[in-house]
């Protein structure tokens, strides 16, 4: 029955409305609540619509409470959806069915899942048991994810008193021990130093290539979006603002380029008195100078800029995708 | 299904981590247990002039309130407010990731931290045989049927408890609730008082609820006041009562994942 949805999700006119209650400030609003609570809902997803094929790697971003970890929680079975529909390789998810949940795994960087007082060598042997994993395949996958992130050293050690980064890895092992066919990726690199946060890019890349899950990302640092991601989801206020692919968004959506300056070397103008009517500096470094303009002008800010300053090496490059994203949401607002 | 095996086997390898702990926390509560017991109780015998109250002599009572934190420990677990935490605070996440049953996990986590509770009641009891003439009640028959039934009232337990902590996927604390099961169950299973000692009418109405067949009947067992048939029918009675806490608990946990936000994460 679920082989032809193999690796699809499909989500339609998903709504998910959380009930919470207000409280007035103060003691006499703790002493209301005694007797009387004002409940409101909150709409973290407002009808939704989403179709992942199979192999794809999709960036969920969004601010704070965008609906973004709701989504996940929904497709991963964690919570039932207020209405819509929301299949996951042909299972409806908060079923909860056994055979689903075999498939799939989720890495929350915030949230420890292994098991706290044990070494990660326990706690793995323990997956072996719960997804059935045969042991020649166990100890094939284990040895190379193990050699992959390089933390055979770490592996006897209570998971308590390993660094972050070394847990995340082992968080990371866990999750892929049973090759899930979709994996769910919350934060992945939160807090990790800039090392460790390559260090788990390349490996969910290289482990992406080799076995192609579908990859639902979500994260605050963009480096991760664009290392990652191939199809980009903005939320905002548990609406899609956006849905596509991340390599044409700039493309599409940019609303400024760069150009970077390289003085001469007998420029005597002082560019910090400079008053340009189409581009401002964003930065200066030396003789180099960034400027920031309008997309629609950037004829007339080159003209303005090669009258008004001596210069020996120009470039214009597109805005950085964080930006645009950044810009894509504000402008949603 | 060798899952509930490892987990079973986890379990006792965190519970015996922490070797310092393992030890000293219930030595100091058999201790205290014991010391309190031995002078409330003799200044009772002592002010009544009596050499035995409800049918117990001084050294029985001692002997009851020596053995009774064994058989809490091992019904009761680490009755420690877990679950709802879980629920608080997202823990329970992974067990709906994983493919594996929430309450089933947690009566085997349960279970593997009972099951480490024998060993510190066997060398708990040669310890004190010492000081207290426990040698001359128990019998290697007695104390194997005493932890088989412990067995049983654990189920009961594990699953009066669960009904309740679930309950945090409703309530924001379930605390307060927490501790009147716990009072409960230990005043009117015996684990404060014998129930011996309780008024005719009141064991009467008791023997209707599941609470003597939590941690008195075991202490019957181990002291040998039990025989076969009352033994039999506890555990036929402690069983009947099960099923439907039981399927209370599975009612509760389906309608209570309906409304978790999967808080933590």
């Amino acid at each position: 029955m679920h082989s032809s949805f193999a690796k699809m999700i499909k989500v339609s006119q998903l709504t998910k409305t959380y009930r919470v209650y207000k409280k007035n400030p103060g003691l006499k609003g703790t002493l209301q609540a005694l007797f009387k609570r004002e409940w409101i809902d909150k709409v973290a997803l407002d009808h939704v619509n989403l179709q992942i094929e199979p192999g794809e790697i999709v960036g969920l971003v969004g601010a704070n409470g965008a609906g973004k970890t709701t989504l996940v929680k929904i497709l991963s079975g964690i919570i039932h959806p207020t209405s819509g529909d929301v299949k996951v390789m042909g299972y409806t998810p908060f079923e909860r069915k056994y055979a689903f949940r075999k498939q799939i795994s989720l890495i929350m960087g915030q949230k420890a899942q292994l098991w706290w007082d044990l070494p990660a060598e326990d706690c793995f042997m323990l997956l072996k048991e719960i997804y059935e994993i045969p042991e020649d395949v166990y100890k094939k996958n284990l040895a190379h994810l193990v050699d992959a992130l390089d933390v055979s050293r770490v592996m006897n050690i209570q998971i308590r008193r390993l660094s972050l980064g070394e847990r995340m890895k082992m968080e990371l092992i866990a999750a892929l021990l049973h090759q899930p066919k979709v994996v769910f990726l919350d934060e992945p690199t939160i807090g990790l130093d800039m090392t460790a946060q390559k260090a788990v890019r390349d490996f969910i890349l290289d482990y992406r290539e080799k076995h192609k899950p579908i990859m639902i990302l979500t994260s605050h640092y963009m480096e991760d979006i664009k290392q990652l991601a191939k199809r980009l989801v903005i939320i905002k206020d548990g609406k899609f603002v956006y849905d596509g692919d991340l390599d044409t968004i700039a493309k599409k959506h940019h609303t400024h380029k760069l150009i970077n300056v390289t003085l001469g070397m007998n420029a005597e103008i002082d560019p910090n008195k400079l008053l340009l009517k189409h581009s401002e500096i964003i930065q200066r470094d030396g003789d180099l100078l960034k400027f920031k303009v309008d997309a629609n002008e950037v004829t007339a800010a080159l003209n303005e800029i090669f009258k008004t300053l001596e210069v020996s090496d120009v470039k214009v490059e597109e805005e950085d995708i964080a930006d645009v994203i950044e810009n894509l949401m504000k402008r949603n607002r | 299904m060798k899952w509930f095996f490892e987990i079973f086997i986890m379990e006792c390898k965190r519970v015996l981590s922490y070797r310092i702990d393992f030890w000293l926390q219930f030595g100091v509560v058999v201790c205290t247990e014991i010391g309190i017991a031995y002078y409330l109780w003799s200044s009772i015998f002592e002010s009544e002039g009596v050499t035995s109250i409800s049918g117990m002599s001084f050294e029985q009572i001692l002997i009851y309130y020596a053995v009774v934190p064994f058989i809490v420990r091992l019904v009761k677990s680490s009755d420690d407010f877990g679950i709802s935490r879980e629920i608080y605070e997202g823990g329970i996440n992974k067990y709906i990731i994983y493919p594996v049953s929430y309450s089933a996990t947690k009566m085997i986590e349960r279970a593997a931290f009972s099951t480490m509770g024998i060993l510190q009641m066997i060398v708990g009891l040669a310890f004190l045989s010492f000081f207290i003439p426990i040698r001359d009640y128990l019998t290697l028959e007695n104390f194997v049927v005493t932890v088989a039934f412990c067995g049983v009232s654990f189920l009961l337990y594990f699953y009066m408890c669960f009904c309740l902590e679930i309950l945090a996927f409703w309530f924001d604390s379930v605390w307060s609730l927490g501790v009147m099961l716990r009072f409960v169950t230990m005043f009117f299973g015996g684990g404060m008082i014998p129930l011996a000692m309780f008024p005719d009418t009141w064991q009467s109405v008791l023997s209707y609820t599941p609470f003597p067949y939590l941690f008195s009947m075991p202490m019957r067992i181990f002291l040998g006041q039990a025989n076969f048939s009352e033994i039999f029918k506890g555990v036929i009675v402690t069983s009947i009562w099960v099923l439907p806490i039981a399927a209370l608990s599975y009612f509760i946990l389906n309608r209570g994942f309906r409304r978790y936000t999967g808080v933590g994460i």
